[in-house]
């Protein structure tokens, strides 16, 4: 039995298990490979609408395959549980606009990418918009890491945190592809979330669950 | 005659249902969601079945937890939670515990 009933750990394990499972990461990480892809598509003379659509229907078709996994697999295993809003207004808070930021950011990136701000950032060096854009996916990856409570989220930040200048530096070499460190990096988070999801399932087996007239 | 702490009176007004290691360790869970079932408190209790079930049934009798019993698809689901009564008799058994030990000597 756990001996630690301190209210604050007992918050922090609650929603540890909520993220427990690993299937954010795969997600994710696999979101990052196709982004990191779009631009070799780009390079091979796709337009760029049709260089994001194979992220866009992974989106699509991961987050249907992810919420039926949740519900056969994890929740299962893992139990039910609401969070109450109220106890976790503050980290809801602090989530909600990390993602709004992200968001946001993501944006930028993709207007900036595409030539579409061009214009508007003619006088902005590159490498400061990919700064501003690391910089944010590191918050970003922070701010998950306190409101999951998963400390493995800090490491992804870590791999985008790299990624992301390495990126950099390619290009400033004259590199024809510049998303190398990206895509290795959504294949590193895919990978743990794949090695956790597998500990995961063996971890928290089926339980018998409540007999048929309630008791358990 | 030794000198009686009289601030060691609240260990004789403790609430018994609640001063058990195991439901101390339900209700504490109980008391940062909203709601969670069986499976969700066994994983952190890491009590047996069983005997998670005996202490669930013994807060759900002193009105501390409320037991809401339905069906998800033909399998019967329980979700539980923190009663009014329970979250109140939870932060002054937390108070009286303090108090307890904030003035226990040295």
């Amino acid at each position: 039995m756990d001996n630690k009933l301190n209210i604050k750990q007992a918050e922090r394990k609650t929603l540890a298990l909520s993220f427990a499972d690993g299937l954010w990461d795969i997600l994710f990480g696999g979101m990052l490979v196709l982004i990191g892809l779009s631009d070799t598509f780009q390079k091979a003379g796709w337009p760029v609408w049709m260089s994001y659509m194979p992220w866009l229907v992974y989106t699509v078709i991961g987050i249907a395959v992810f919420t039926l996994l949740k519900q056969r697999l994890v929740t299962p295993r893992s139990g039910m549980v609401k969070i109450s809003l109220v106890r976790s207004k503050q980290r809801l808070t602090i989530f909600i606009v990390a993602i709004a930021l992200q968001l946001i950011t993501l944006v930028v990136f993709l207007l900036g990418s595409s030539g579409s701000l061009k214009s508007a950032l003619s006088d902005t060096p590159v490498w400061l918009v990919d700064a501003l854009f690391g910089l944010g996916v590191l918050v970003f990856f922070g701010v998950m890491a306190y409101a999951t409570a998963s400390n493995r989220f800090f490491l992804y930040g870590l791999f985008m945190g790299l990624a992301l200048p390495l990126g950099v530096i390619l290009r400033e070499q004259g590199q024809a592809v510049t998303t190398h460190p990206q895509i290795a990096a959504g294949i590193l988070i895919a990978l743990i979330g794949g090695v956790v999801f597998v500990k995961f399932l063996q971890k928290y087996p089926l339980p018998a669950g409540e007999a048929q007239d309630g008791r358990i | 005659m030794a000198e009686f702490n009289e601030d060691l009176h609240p260990l004789a007004d403790l609430d018994q249902v609640i001063h058990s290691q195991a439901r101390l360790m339900v209700l504490t869970y109980l008391y940062v969601v909203d709601q969670a079932d069986y499976t969700f408190l066994q994983n952190l209790t890491g009590l047996t079945w069983g005997n998670l079930a005996t202490h669930i049934n013994k807060l759900e009798e002193a009105g501390y937890v409320d037991v809401e019993k339905k069906f998800v698809g033909k399998k019967p689901h329980s979700m539980l939670k923190m009663t009014k009564a329970g979250r109140e008799a939870f932060k002054a058994y937390k108070q009286q515990m303090q108090s307890v030990l904030n003035n226990l000597p040295d």
